[in-house]
């Protein structure tokens, strides 16, 4: 376990982007709209989330409609979330009530060894499908010191697994990580580009992979959009296995700083999900291949938003600051020890 | 005969008994941590349950918090609790402290194994964070560890492991945070649990909902039939001491305004999962209810051992019986936290009071003298404490022989039955006589009937008194009260088969010669 002090630092990170604006744009133009397709009629969202310690994404969504509350029992029915840090998953418990299923966990840990875990994979389990998988990580998807598989990969895998399992028929992951060129993992960079340089010896692919340079030397002068490219490529590569058909519908990215002054890019993917077919319909691979081979292009053509740039838009960051405000007095009001 | 001395030893496991199994159930153990943020002059206390499994249990309060040397000493010494040394109030609300012996974090043993401990203390700019480990002293070679004689420094007994780290901290947040996880299984277990169905009575749904619905929820019969998280709810906020729900405890009862008050003025908070707790006692069940109230049962007694017992209490009674079950009995309340729950006994109260104890609730707030009579469990009593004794004498006292009305409260009670009682009978009667009255005349008559004598020249329609029956103002002479039902009865048969053949002038002449004729009987 590690010691308080490095804990404490952690979380004192992240407290201090908890009114970041820009982590807001995200929120307001990317994931909002997404929300807004499932919560149909009387459907509520079904959410998984790593909301970390205040729980923003909850308290906004439900402050937006979009996220079933029952205020009489004080209960976010349709909510499950995990964290692993003590005093953070206390907080996140006591201050939003009774939710489909607090845990207090690692989610890597727990979906990557059930028999270590045997209640808490179950209970994990027991929640899906959900509509929505908000994994915002922290920390690099890609590590130095791990290998390219690593933990982080695995469980996305197995959570898109867990959705097949549970007869999802729609759903969207948001994947948000840390882009830093100097601590990526060579082994799983180069694994990465292998795979998009193997994409494009196909005519449509290379045709909207257009005028960006080579895999290598995109991953030299443009490390997030090669990772941006990369890990869209490695989702929907784990889609077709899982029979989804995959659609990168929107990706995010902005700068940061770090308390050492370390500067590092946030990189958000927004990506949909859908079974290609119907459930009385048999498995179908070509099904699966033809799908990714159609997704490729797409992934392709994307371009990432400048958040910092659009934001730089007149009245941009005010229309921001007022949306996040009622929010953020909520958060404050809560005494946040 | 050579006499031979020899030690009295306890083994140690006997503390990690003791640690792990103080409390008989989970709201009993989560009740110490909420006195312990009480007496820390916390303003609210948030306990997050981990519900629907009951994996993780958490409590934070914005009470003073510890520092490591204090955190240190508590769980060093076990039992020798000094809350108390500087006075019997807390230092900055001026609360009236609970904790008496410092046992209260070991409750925590009853829940999990295994938890961690984040406190910042109030002006400290440094917080620390403890890992305790309790689960190596549960096993059998504690077992061999002796307390007495081996106490010495060397071979202290230990009840868990605890690791100590400081980390910097705004020195404007003051709290104390408890983490707990590895939940004993048989209690998670217990609170996922519907005991009533074991015996084959389906569980009632409840709503985990706002104070006032939960108890509605609750209250078409005895909340230990909605399952043990319905009773967990209900204990903790039973007994904590919080405020009552606006209107409680009694509606519409000013006497108890200073009872209400002084838990308003506690300021203090307690969140379960989310939703805001208050006593859950709002009597009666609807104003239509007849009820009584008995608000000044208060004592004050000097006590040999230079103790005072010092009571406010108060009893109420209703006709019918009072829901949820838990609610039947007196709640004795030591410096504002309830000991265990309603006592359908009334302390043991040794004559047999039938039914009337299914409709009367009490408490008994007692301030002073008292808490050397709870037992370790904070459920129950020593019942040979003087001052338990003095308590139950009092009680039994007011119960049967004295109140503020002279009568004691059970014969005050009786009395007042009677009273309501006759007064049904009065309407049933009433009732009885105006169908008759419908009968007799064809179309319904307004019947009144009066413990009083008539007014003279009294209007149209059926008067009957306990002396005499008036048709149309008319006296009807010495019917006797026994045959009055009877005696309209006959003249309803009698003026159903003539009202066609006989004019009313001749059937009242009939009338008259009956009521002579039942007079004569």
């Amino acid at each position: 376990m590690a010691d308080f002090q490095t804990i404490e630092k952690r979380r004192q990170r992240a407290r201090s982007t908890y009114t970041d604006l820009k982590k807001h744009y995200v929120r307001i133009t990317g994931w909002l709209p997404i929300f807004g397709q499932y919560k149909t009629g009387s459907h509520h969202v079904r959410y998984l989330t790593l909301c970390a310690k205040l729980a923003i994404d909850i308290r906004y969504f439900r402050s937006k409609g979009l996220l079933f509350f029952d205020k009489q029992q004080q209960s976010y029915p349709f909510v499950t979330f995990i964290e692993r840090d003590s005093q953070d998953y206390a907080f996140i418990a006591e201050s939003l009530g009774r939710t489909r299923l607090p845990l207090k966990g690692d989610l890597e840990e727990i979906l990557l060894n059930p028999a270590d875990y045997p209640k808490e994979f179950k209970d994990l389990s027991g929640t899906f499908p959900h509509d929505i998988i908000n994994l915002d990580f922290t920390g690099e998807v890609v590590r130095p010191a791990d290998p390219p598989y690593n933990t982080t990969i695995r469980a996305i895998e197995k959570i898109v697994e867990l959705q097949r399992k549970a007869s999802c028929k729609r759903w969207h992951m948001f994947l948000t990580f840390r882009v830093r060129r100097e601590t990526a993992s060579g082994g799983a960079d180069d694994e990465l580009r292998r795979i998009i340089e193997s994409n494009l010896v196909n005519e449509a692919a290379r045709t909207a992979y257009g005028t960006r340079p080579a895999p290598m030397e995109l991953r030299a002068q443009e490390y997030k959009e090669f990772l941006r490219i990369g890990m869209a490529k490695f989702l929907a590569g784990i889609a077709a296995t899982q029979d989804f058909t995959f659609a990168l519908d929107d990706s995010y990215y902005y700068e940061r700083t770090s308390p050492e002054g370390e500067k590092y890019y946030i990189l958000t993917l927004i990506a949909g999900f859908a079974a290609p077919r119907s459930s009385s319909q048999l498995q179908d691979p070509r099904r699966a291949v033809v799908a990714y081979a159609r997704c490729v292009p797409q992934i392709f053509m994307s371009s990432a938003v400048d958040v910092v740039a659009r934001l730089r838009t007149a009245g941009e960051s005010e229309r921001i600051t007022t949306d996040l405000r009622p929010v953020l007095d909520e958060v404050e009001g809560l005494g946040v020890v | 005969m050579a006499t031979e001395s020899f030690p009295i030893n306890v083994a140690a496991s006997v503390i990690a008994d003791i640690s792990a199994g103080i409390y008989r159930t989970p709201a009993g153990a989560l009740k110490e941590l909420i006195s312990n943020a009480f007496d820390a002059d916390a303003k609210s206390v948030r306990i997050s349950t981990g519900d629907p499994h009951f994996r993780t249990f958490t409590c934070t309060d914005d009470g003073s918090g510890m520092t490591p040397a204090k955190f240190k000493e508590i769980m060093g010494l076990i039992g020798g609790s000094s809350k108390r040394d500087s006075g019997q109030y807390s230092e900055f609300c001026r609360r009236p402290l609970i904790g008496r012996i410092g046992i209260g974090l070991l409750s925590i043993g009853q829940i999990c194994r295994r938890f961690e401990v984040f406190s910042s203390a109030r002006g400290s700019d440094k917080k620390f964070r403890a890992r305790v480990n309790l689960a190596p002293y549960t096993r059998p070679e504690a077992r061999r560890i002796q307390l007495g004689t081996q106490l010495a420094k060397d071979s202290k007994v230990k009840v868990g492991d605890a690791e100590i780290e400081e980390a910097p901290e705004s020195s404007e947040k003051h709290y104390t945070r408890i983490v707990m996880e590895d939940i004993i299984p048989g209690f998670a277990e217990q609170l996922q649990s519907e005991p009533m169905a074991v015996i084959g009575v389906t569980p009632r749904k409840f709503k985990k909902g706002d104070m006032r619905t939960f108890l509605a929820s609750v209250s078409n019969d005895q909340v230990a039939r909605h399952g043990a998280y319905a009773q967990l709810i209900w204990e903790l906020a039973v007994t904590a001491p919080i405020q009552y729900l606006p209107g409680g405890p009694i509606r519409d009862c000013p006497q108890l305004d200073d009872i209400r008050r002084r838990l308003e003025e506690f300021r203090f908070s307690v969140y379960l999962d989310g939703v805001e707790l208050f006593k859950p006692i709002l009597l009666p069940p609807a104003m239509s209810t007849a009820h009584k109230v008995y608000p000044r049962l208060d004592y004050e007694k000097s006590l040999g051992d230079g103790r005072k017992l010092s009571v406010r209490g108060y009893i109420y009674w209703q006709k019918t019986r009072i829901l949820p079950r838990e609610l039947q009995g007196v709640l004795v309340r030591v410096r504002n936290v309830g000991v265990g729950t309603c006592d359908p006994t009334y302390l043991g109260y040794p004559r047999h009071e039938g039914w009337k104890f299914s409709q009367m609730f009490g408490e008994l707030y007692v301030d002073e003298g008292l808490d050397e009579a709870i037992n370790i469990d904070r459920a129950s009593f020593r019942e040979t404490d003087e001052a338990y004794l003095a308590l139950q004498e009092f009680l039994f006292q007011r119960l049967g022989k004295e109140t503020d009305e002279g009568a004691g409260i059970f014969s005050s009670i009786k009395a007042a039955t009677s009273e309501i009682a006759h007064r049904r009978k009065v309407k049933e009667t009433a009732g009885r006589l105006q169908r008759t009255a419908a009968v007799i005349y064809g179309r319904p008559r307004p019947v009144t009937l009066t413990e009083t004598e008539p007014d003279e020249g009294a209007p149209s329609g059926v008067k009957v008194t306990p002396n005499e029956v008036r048709v149309d103002g008319e006296l009807l002479q010495g019917v006797p009260v026994k045959y009055r039902d009877l005696f309209m009865g006959v003249c309803a048969v009698l003026d159903k088969k003539l009202s066609a053949s006989v004019p009313a002038t001749r059937r009242r002449e009939l009338l008259r010669k009956l009521a002579e004729l039942f007079a004569a009987q």
